[in-house]
């Protein structure tokens, strides 16, 4: 994921002049080093630096620049969150913040490092775009869909190597159904959209037809799809790897129970910080283990009388 | 350094201070809660950038004087929107525009300026770091105009506000130009040695700027500053500005008589007739 946002950057780079990128993370090889390597002239290391990351890519942007901004989620939606409040977003300026290692998938770095509240914050945010690819594919279609776009943005990258589980046909505002399904729908984000379509697939084994939604695009999100959704299976079980008091188990269901009220399920991690690793995986540490994802879609499906 | 200050462009320019406080005095009674103590302070300061450095149109120089000016001084907004309405009205605008209820220079309306950024809404901590973006961006398009940053002594205390100037010096950038507008009470140096402008000038010296410390209220002595500022150097500069809160009218010095609460009426009336004298009036 962040080889392939690395390369689309530097391509970008070399068409558009007025491309800009600081870099925050100085472990970074893949996201934005690689254009800084290729255009010195317009990249910065500001190691550990990012309230002033986020200040100074708005004073960039100011001057007609787009500026990517990199660094980890946690520093990105930690240390640079004043920031691109009181600038990026006061100032409606073209900063695109590629946050990398999001989710659970940071836990191996120690127990600072995952961040579970970054999308709940930045959705918050009034104007920035939040968008978190699935796969590599979706990612370098979302990264060109926010260099085309006005306004500060938010690309939240996962860690490591994820499958890829999307054509990427990736589109801002728009959840594509990965899988067509009546009797459910597993709404999912980032990583844990390969996951859903496991459990999709388990299901479909016993006999449940599901529906599979990559979340991809949080803010703007696709609220016709998830209604649709709502109407045609009438549950809906939300699969994130972030906090659920915020995240988009949160959006999925006040968005429904204020238009189509159905059966919501929020799959996610509770009221916690992230932790040192202990010898459970991080899915099973925070409840987000296939089982628990079966369990709570079949609690669905017995709320609606679907089965016994 | 170039030619010393011509006496006319300093005593005009006192003028404009002059006028500059009075309308301070109006625009923070009009507001009816602002204090106008720190807002007068800065109003020397405010004057040099604002109407000598940042002039209505661009000088006829070879190159452009200022290429933005970055206003992170939130107690002085309401020296920032008396300023921006001084200037359109000495340009012959209508003398009330309406920027009150704005961050002072939003919008494209009369009196706004495109090289003046108004960072005071945003918060104390984040106008340096946009400053040197700003001057990041000048350095690559290799535009010769300084980046001004004026820093209220509050935005001094903030930690983004140090983070920035750091990067600044660590990137040396020499063409941006950090103004800190350190107020006191009359009589009270600084109640905390670490916060006093020398020890902030050393802070700053350590940080890879060239440091110049100003009284910021002889505008002889900020002009040069400035001068010297837009001098090659291999790192950022700082003018370090000493200033008294409540400057222009004597009995808004007295910390204890007037700072605590906004003015009475009659002390706006008493504070505008100091104001009035023979030196007052706009430029021409």
């Amino acid at each position: 994921m962040e080889e392939s946002c690395g390369r689309t950057l530097t391509d970008l780079g070399g068409r558009d002049p007025n491309l800009f990128a600081l870099s925050g993370d100085p472990e970074d090889v893949n996201v934005v080093r690689p254009f800084g390597k290729r255009f010195p002239d317009r990249y910065l290391d500001l190691p550990h630096q990012e309230a002033t990351m986020m200040s100074a890519a708005t004073g960039l942007a100011l001057r007609g620049r787009t500026v990517y901004a990199s660094t980890r989620a946690v520093s990105a939606a930690g240390p640079g969150y004043p920031a691109l409040r009181s600038t990026a977003c006061h100032f409606r300026a073209r900063v695109k913040v590629i946050a990398t290692h999001g989710g659970l998938g940071a836990g191996g770095v120690g127990g600072s490092h995952p961040v579970l509240e970054d999308i709940g914050l930045m959705r918050g945010l009034p104007g920035m775009m939040v968008l978190v690819p699935a796969d590599a594919p979706s990612a370098q279609i979302a990264l060109l869909a926010i260099h085309s776009r006005e306004g500060p943005a938010y690309l939240r990258l996962a860690a490591g190597r994820v499958p890829n589980v999307t054509d990427g046909s990736f589109q801002v505002g728009h959840a594509p159904e990965l899988r067509a399904g009546s009797d459910l729908t597993i709404i999912a984000v980032g990583p844990l959209v390969a996951r859903a379509l496991e459990a999709a697939e388990a299901l479909a084994r016993v006999g449940v037809s599901t529906r599979v939604l990559d979340f991809a695009s949080v803010k703007p999100f696709d609220e016709p799809s998830l209604l649709r959704a709502a109407r045609d299976t009438g549950a809906l079980l939300v699969l994130e790897d972030h906090s659920v008091l915020t995240g988009v188990g949160a959006l999925v269901a006040s968005t429904t129970s204020e238009n189509y009220p159905v059966p919501v399920r929020r799959v996610g991690v509770a009221d916690l910080l992230g932790e040192f690793e202990g010898p459970a995986s991080p899915s099973e540490r925070y409840g987000l283990a296939t089982e628990r994802v079966r369990d709570e879609a079949w609690e669905l499906l017995r709320l609606r009388g679907k089965v016994q | 350094m170039g030619e010393d200050v011509p006496d006319e462009v300093v005593r005009s320019l006192e003028a404009t201070a002059r006028a500059l406080r009075r309308e301070i005095l109006l625009e923070a009674r009009a507001s009816g809660a602002e204090r106008p103590a720190r807002p007068l302070a800065a109003a020397d300061l405010l004057t040099a950038l604002l109407f000598h450095e940042l002039p209505e149109r661009p000088p006829t120089l070879p190159f452009p004087r200022v290429d933005r000016l970055v206003f992170a001084h939130g107690e002085a907004g309401p020296a920032l929107r008396a300023a921006l309405r001084l200037r359109c009205t000495s340009a012959g605008g209508e003398p009330r525009v309406a920027l009150e209820g704005t961050g002072g220079n939003e919008g494209d309306g009369p009196g706004a300026d495109p090289r003046l950024i108004d960072t005071s809404p945003t918060g104390r901590a984040h106008g340096m770091g946009i400053a040197v973006g700003l001057a990041v961006d000048a350095r690559i398009a290799r535009r010769p105009g300084p980046v001004y940053a004026l820093l209220g002594e509050r935005e001094c205390a903030a930690g983004g506000t140090w983070e920035a100037l750091l990067v600044a010096g660590e990137h040396r950038l020499h063409n941006l130009v950090a103004v800190l507008d350190l107020d006191r009470p009359e009589g009270d140096p600084s109640p905390d040695p670490h916060a006093t402008p020398g020890a902030i000038e050393g802070r700053l010296r350590s940080f890879g700027y060239e440091t110049i410390g100003v009284d910021g209220h002889d505008l002889r002595e900020i002009l040069r500053g400035l001068e010297r500022c837009r001098g090659a150097g291999t790192g950022p500069h700082a003018l370090v500005a000493h200033t008294v809160r409540g400057r222009g009218v004597s009995f808004m010095e007295d910390p204890h008589a007037s700072q605590s609460r906004p003015p009475s009426d009659e002390e706006y009336e008493r504070a505008l007739v100091e104001l009035s004298g023979p030196a007052g009036g706009p430029p021409a």
